[in-house]
């Protein structure tokens, strides 16, 4: 009896609220625009979780963890440290065979230097809730 | 029979672990599904919903979703590539909270201000918006109502817009964010060009021996482009990269002579090089003598505040722009003060990393492109900085050939197609003709079949002015389209919010999902976007691109088409035209600006038609099935007569079944073949025979160095405000957000918006690299992250925030200060301080 009373009041707020409108929340949730800045605090990067899961066959990997100490300067790329193809170590997505073609369409010896910068296609997650849900269906689920 | 996702991992497993061992599994094809019909996906070709580059991707759709994007291999811009945000197209239409009915501040039933949102159809939602335009336009006439368009409406909208505000209203107060973006930009192009948008195309960046770039981060902004110049980098011996920033960012990684400068002197950097350039000789005589005249023009020009402003009060000629013809000894002379020690002293480069710059400018030997987007166009004196670069070009000659080229990047997907091009700023009309021009104005009315009179010679309000004009209930009835301005436009707090909660005034904002503008408006018009339309984009380097419908969108949604094209049917032209007006072509008294303006005998042109491809895949048109004509191509080939037959010539489009065939085009194109470098014999095609460069977008075919001075910005740090703030994107999220931060990969990538911050500021003020600060200026505060680690490594006396982030809006910091010839807002420099929350 109790639960029953406590759904139809529910349904009641809902009905008014409804009939009354409703504030429409964008990114900021309820946050009014003239309100002070929504909370929020540092987040660590997802690590340590294994591979994450692509959408669909043509997305880029995620990169699963931190890259904050590795760099990609003119000299060096320390990425390629792991993910060369010719790398041996363990569980390292590998650079795709697409990267060693250029934009004339050569197959290279070794990395396209258009592909350089890894940055630009793969990145790291941090450990954050996404603010809204996506819908999109992977074909994975299927 | 489907496999689950684990069984998939599994098995992929096992055949992985057959191959390694060469041995066969030959019952594994039992359990997976290779059903023809199951496994296909429609892939179809469609421009990059987010940046200037223009990127074309691959939109793998099946059961009427999207549900994979690619890199078109075919696209001569991204050859197979994009960047991250690209990748994830395929998620951005798919936020749960996609907008479905329109939505109504109401009480007791009906429309008020101070309301709740409530669903409404579309019918109420149009009779509410018609009764509030009709009042406005009765009792105070065109200049009352507004519209804000965008950079990313496609061309056929920006085109129906503008001529619904233009001719159908009567009202030049139509202009786009692209006055945010591109504004400085295309001030100069005509100052020193007389026609806008680049000579030269993204060819250059293979042809070019050296890269300068001048305050723009490339490689987070135009990634697709940095990679075109990070490959011809490392391949290409010799090629070098000089990067100019007032902070370090990622181009630096690739950069051969980086340079930090104190805001607002890239002016006395780039006078020192022309300076060098003279007093060295090492300008091109020849050149010069053919193709250039020299010009100084007026200075201490104010900042586009409004005018009580005290620095516009104190300014001598403000927003003048009148230029007057020098010689070449005059120019030479008015650069003399423009010293290595000045340029030094000023900027805070070291000698000799700005000698190395100059010295590769005078390089005869060396083919040079140059690229900037926001740091010169959001900058106070974004005209006048933007000719400067041009002056050392065509000072060299290092123009309009492959890879000599001073290249205007540009920040949207169709700034220059929709924005430009079509003309949809307060003073323009489409293919470079502008309002005041009677000549221009009686072409437009022709070609739109209306009588002479109908579009009003005044320029409307630009974008700031908007704002200060809902704010001062000058304006009324106001339409937002495709963008957010509430956390787009500076000093929100002062101008943006009370203009748009200001009782007098009605806002309505269109919308995929709810924004920091849908917030604040009045009316909420869910919206159908990227490829749930029809459109065409044009990108920096002039290449149109169209993409036929992928799906259907959300049901209640409808395009920004569909909803201009629809609000016109509740105008009757002698409800709103004056009687002198309609007198001129009576016949047109009683018919509805739909009809007048869509169902003109050339919109409505080309009957309905199935849509389909080469494979024989066939397409939904929304707006076709709704309206009963193709509204698209009909509207598409109306404006495409402005460049075939307009007065300024070299604007000429491809026609509309052609750019479904291609991978886009570049204009001007001439009987079905683009141009690469403009003004260019044996390239362009309007280039008089024999002429081999000619500048005819000036009546005497020649381009103007126009002479500069360095002049403060409105505001640098004191000792109440002792930083600088500089605001931008980063490379995950577009502009505002509303789309790559409801992609949750690109969410988790940057969630929030920090502070960019040097260690040593940090630990001054008792920041700990994650701690919370509050950044504030004279205008407004907010509150973010400390980060003194990332990406971005700005001077000390800097901080860098982007402003993507909805829940931490920067621009309640920014100042609303402009280029007072363009008024573009500076959103690059302000005075702030960092402090505890």
């Amino acid at each position: 009896m109790k639960t029953l009373s406590i759904t139809m009041l529910l349904m009641f707020v809902f009905a008014v609220a409804w009939a009354e409108g409703f504030d429409v929340h964008s990114l900021r949730g309820d946050v009014a625009l003239d309100a002070p800045s929504v909370q929020t605090s540092a987040k660590e990067w997802q690590e340590g979780e294994g591979k994450i899961m692509r959408n669909y066959a043509q997305q880029p990997p995620l990169v699963p963890h931190s890259v904050e100490d590795f760099a990609i300067t003119r000299e060096d790329n320390s990425c390629l440290a792991c993910h060369n193809w010719n790398s041996d170590m363990e569980g390292a997505t590998k650079v795709g065979i697409s990267h060693f073609v250029n934009r004339d369409g050569d197959a290279l010896a070794r990395i396209s230097p258009n592909r350089y910068f890894c940055t630009q296609c793969h990145v790291p997650q941090k450990n954050a809730k996404p603010l809204v849900k996506n819908t999109f269906k992977s074909l994975a689920d299927e | 029979m489907a496999i689950s996702r684990r069984d998939f991992i599994k098995s992929s497993a096992a055949t992985a672990a057959a191959a390694s061992i060469n041995i066969s599994i030959p019952t594994l094809a039992q359990g997976m599904d290779f059903d023809a019909e199951k496994n296909k996906i429609r892939w179809d070709k469609a421009p990059c919903r987010f940046c200037g580059v223009g990127c074309s991707v691959m939109v793998g759709t099946k059961d009427n979703r999207v549900v994979a994007t690619q890199a078109d291999p075919k696209s001569e811009v991204n050859k197979g590539i994009n960047c991250i945000k690209g990748y994830f197209l395929s998620k951005i239409m798919y936020g749960e909270d996609r907008l479905t009915s329109p939505l109504l501040r109401m009480k007791g039933g009906k429309y008020h201000k101070e309301g709740k949102f409530t669903p409404v159809s579309w019918d109420v939602a149009f009779d509410t918006m018609a009764e509030k335009w009709k009042k406005t336009l009765k009792e105070k006439g065109p200049e009352a109502v507004g519209m804000f368009g965008s950079g990313q409406w496609t061309i056929m909208e920006g085109y129906a817009a503008s001529k619904l505000m233009k001719a159908g209203f009567r009202s030049n107060n139509i202009d786009p964010n692209a006055r945010h973006c591109m504004a400085s930009a295309v001030g100069a192009f005509m100052r020193a060009f007389g026609s806008d948008e680049p000579m030269g195309c993204y060819d250059d960046l293979e042809h070019a021996d050296a890269f300068v770039l001048w305050g723009s981060n490339m490689a987070e902004m135009h990634p697709i482009l940095w990679t075109r110049i990070t490959n011809t980098r490392l391949s290409k011996p010799g090629a070098e990269v000089h990067v100019l920033s007032t902070y370090e960012h990622r181009c630096f990684d690739l950069g051969d002579n980086n340079m930090v400068f104190t805001p607002q002197t890239d002016m006395v950097i780039l006078n020192y090089i022309a300076n060098y350039i003279v007093s060295h000789k090492a300008y091109d005589q020849k050149f010069i003598a053919k193709h250039v005249n020299f010009k100084d023009t007026i200075t201490d020009i104010g900042y586009g505040l409004r005018p009580e402003h005290p620095l516009e009060q104190k300014a001598k000629n403000s927003g003048k722009g009148k230029m007057s013809e020098i010689s070449f000894k005059a120019y030479a002379k008015l650069l003399k003060p423009y010293t290595l020690e000045h340029a030094a002293k000023l900027s805070g480069v070291p000698k000799e990393n700005l000698l190395r710059l100059a010295k590769l400018y005078a390089n005869p030997k060396k083919k040079i492109t140059s690229l900037w987007t926001m740091g010169f166009n959001q900058h106070t004196r974004g005209v006048w900085t933007n000719g400067l670069l041009y002056n050392i070009h065509l000072l060299t000659g290092k123009i309009s050939e492959p890879g000599n080229s001073p290249f205007s990047l540009t920040g949207q997907p169709s700034a220059c197609g929709t924005a430009r091009e079509v003309g949809t700023f307060s003073h323009r009309l489409p293919a470079d003709l502008v309002v005041k021009k009677k000549e221009h104005r009686d072409f437009a009315e022709g070609v739109w079949k209306l009588p002479e009179g109908t579009i009003p010679a005044k320029p409307g309000y630009h974008a700031v002015q908007h704002n200060r004009m809902l704010k001062d209930g000058v304006i009324n009835a106001y339409w937002s389209m495709c963008n957010n301005n509430v956390q787009a436009a500076a000093n929100m707090d002062e101008e943006t919010l009370p203009g748009y909660r200001n009782p007098d005034n009605f806002v309505v904002v269109s919308d995929p999902y709810p924004t920091a503008s849908t917030m604040a408006a009045d009316l909420v018009l869910p919206t159908a976007m990227w490829v749930e339309k029809e459109g065409a984009y044009g990108n920096a380097e002039r290449r149109t691109q169209a993409w036929r419908q992928q799906v259907v969108s959300p049901k209640g949604a409808k395009s920004d088409l569909w909803q201009l094209m629809e609000f016109s049917k509740r105008f009757k032209v002698k409800e709103i035209w004056p009687a002198g007006l309609i007198a001129k072509n009576p016949k047109l008294r009683n018919k509805t600006l739909y009809e007048v303006l869509y169902r003109n005998g050339n919109v409505d042109k080309y009957p309905t038609q199935k849509v389909t491809d080469d494979n024989g895949h066939v397409y939904a048109n929304d707006e076709m099935d709704h309206f009963g004509f193709y509204v698209q191509k009909g509207l598409f080939e109306e404006y495409r007569l402005f460049g075939t037959n307009g007065p300024k010539k070299g604007h000429n489009l491809a026609a509309y079944d052609q750019l479904h065939k291609e991978h886009g085009l570049r204009w001007p194109v001439v009987n079905g073949v683009e141009t690469k470098w403009r003004y260019r014999e044996g390239s362009d095609p309007f280039v008089p025979a024999g002429k081999e460069l000619y500048f005819y977008g000036n009546k005497d075919g020649r381009a103007n160095i126009i002479f500069a001075p360095y002049e403060q910005p409105p505001e640098m740090p004191d000792q109440t405000f002792d930083m600088w703030l500089c605001t931008g994107r980063v490379l995950e999220h577009w502009h505002s957000g509303t789309m790559t931060q409801r992609v949750p990969e690109l969410y988790k990538a940057v969630p929030d918006a920090q502070i960019f911050m040097h260690p040593e500021d940090a630990k001054k003020r008792g920041f700990k690299r994650g701690d919370m600060a509050k950044v504030q200026s004279r205008r407004g505060e907010i509150s973010a992250l400390v980060e003194t680690r990332g990406r971005n490594k700005p001077p000390k006396g800097l901080i860098f925030v982007p402003w993507f982030d909805a829940r931490r809006l920067i621009n309640k910091v920014t100042l609303d200060a402009t280029d007072p010839l363009s008024k573009q807002t500076d959103y690059k420099k302000c005075a702030v301080r960092v402090v505890k929350v």
